[in-house]
């Protein structure tokens, strides 16, 4: 499936704005974000908080529909696209 | 509530001595020496109970909402010939309300009741002159001693000099910020006044931590700083922050008029002249203009329609209203000629103290990129909607 990534995140993967991950099989929105970090481990602590949540602040999106936090668990397939973006700005 | 202008009435009742006499008849000499606001005149404030009108009800405040409280602002602003000092005003309240967000009351509590009571002010110790996962400060935890030791420089902070606490906002190892509760009194702290071009009276300083070593209960916020800073200090305060300069702005526009009515040229009152009054029509849409936005975007914060991590409404309403005070600003001076360039008629130093919010709560520029990226991926995402409607 096809991972989008924007703002800050970007320098963690290379600068790529567009990512294909290959799903072991069924997954959640929430499980296929764990495959994109496990692929660029760089991304671990920019996503998650000590406690292993996605960190507040990220908007998330499967095939063009924002996620609430509660939503991340809906199943993902092999043709779609979840877009992670990063809300924050600032310094 | 109507946020038409109604005056200043509410507040010159309560704090119009004050602002007068405290405020006002420094204003030049602050200015010209670059004088911090003293922490007198905000403990005076205290002792009147502003900052317990914006505090919530269950921490025994009178819980007005946002909106509200910024319209307060803008009456202060509007009768502050100093807009350094409800600018320390707000940043003060938004301090106190950031302690009562992320901190454990056991821990900030103390504090809390100190800054009300007027006997301590908070400053945000945040900027970098980097983007926020390139801050260099650091916090090095000492497990045997249960400590941290604190290195940090902060080169802007609004209300530094006076200040007696600073939520301080450090690179923590998991590429994200920590925020400590620091005091002016910790053994490694220091305050160096910073030069600004306007707002004078501020106090900016830059605050230096050098191996500042703290107990840990002064952690307040562990992981996901960032997060905090944008919701509870960035975000939220980004179109709050204009409502003093709309009121000083409103005041610009009016001592602009007072000079047209008394300035005669080939026997015509300027302010009778057409093209005069065009321009003064123009300040007025300005300011009106700006005034929707900010008070829109504060209304959304109330009715909880905000995005509390990156609100794109407050975002365009701080843009705009910066852009319309210095217009206003700008047009006052063209108009006024050499009185209004006089330092003794304030117009000069408005338009410098304006300019100063180009840079506040993310530069005009930065806006720009943030809100463009932001309409084109929502752009991109309509589209992937329409996309994967189309393959189902």
């Amino acid at each position: 499936m096809k991972i989008k990534l924007s703002g800050n995140l970007a320098r963690f993967v290379d600068y790529q704005r567009e990512l294909d991950i290959e799903l072991p099989g069924e997954l959640t929105v929430n499980a296929a974000i764990e495959q994109l970090v496990n692929a660029y481990p760089g991304l671990h602590d920019v996503i998650y908080d000590k406690q292993g949540d996605i960190k507040k602040g990220y908007l998330i999106a499967y095939n063009g529909k924002k996620l609430e936090p509660n939503q991340r668990d809906q199943p993902v397939n092999a043709q779609g696209c979840i877009d992670l973006f990063t809300a924050v700005a600032g310094g | 509530m109507t946020m038409d202008w109604q005056g200043a009435g509410q507040i010159e009742a309560v704090f119009g001595s004050l602002i007068a006499q405290e405020i006002n008849r420094h204003t030049v000499e602050r200015d010209a020496q670059a004088l911090p606001v003293p922490n007198s005149v905000f403990s005076a404030l205290a002792d009147k109970g502003l900052f317990r009108n914006y505090l919530p009800k269950h921490y025994g405040g009178q819980g007005i909402g946002i909106a509200q409280w910024g319209s307060m602002l803008e009456q202060v602003g509007y009768l502050s010939t100093d807009v350094a000092f409800p600018f320390l005003i707000s940043v003060r309240m938004s301090f106190i309300l950031f302690l009562i967000k992320v901190g454990a009351h056991e821990r900030v509590g103390p504090s809390i009741d100190q800054l009300l009571n007027g006997a301590a002010f908070g400053a945000f110790a945040y900027t970098e002159n980097a983007d926020a996962f390139s801050f260099q400060s650091t916090a090095r935890y000492d497990a045997h001693t249960r400590t941290y030791v604190l290195n940090a420089r902060k080169p802007y902070v609004t209300g530094g000099l006076t200040a007696d606490l600073f939520a301080v906002f450090v690179a923590s190892d998991s590429r994200d910020l920590q925020v400590f509760l620091v005091e002016r009194n910790d053994p490694g702290v220091s305050t160096t006044p910073m030069q600004l071009g306007g707002v004078r009276s501020l106090g900016t300083a830059l605050v230096k931590l050098d191996n500042v070593v703290l107990d840990e209960q002064r952690l307040l916020v562990q992981t996901d700083g960032l997060a905090a800073a944008q919701r509870h200090f960035l975000n939220c305060r980004r179109s709050l922050q204009a409502c003093q300069f709309l009121g000083r702005a409103r005041a610009v526009i009016e001592d602009t008029l007072g000079y047209l009515q008394q300035t005669v040229r080939y026997q015509t009152c300027l302010a009778d002249m057409q093209h005069v009054q065009a321009v003064i029509g123009e300040m007025y849409i300005a300011l009106e203009t700006a005034r929707s936005a900010v008070f829109r975007a504060l209304e959304r914060q109330d009715n909880e329609q905000f995005d509390v991590d990156w609100d794109v409404i407050a975002s365009a309403a701080k843009y705009c209203a910066v852009e319309s005070i210095n217009q206003i600003a700008l047009s006052a001076l063209k108009l006024t000629g050499g009185w209004g360039y006089t330092a003794d008629s304030g117009l000069g130093r408005a338009h410098r103290d304006f300019m100063s919010l180009f840079a506040g709560a993310d530069p005009q520029e930065k806006l720009k990129v943030d809100l463009g990226v932001r309409m084109i991926h929502e752009f991109e995402l309509l589209n992937q909607q329409r996309k994967y409607q189309e393959g189902r």
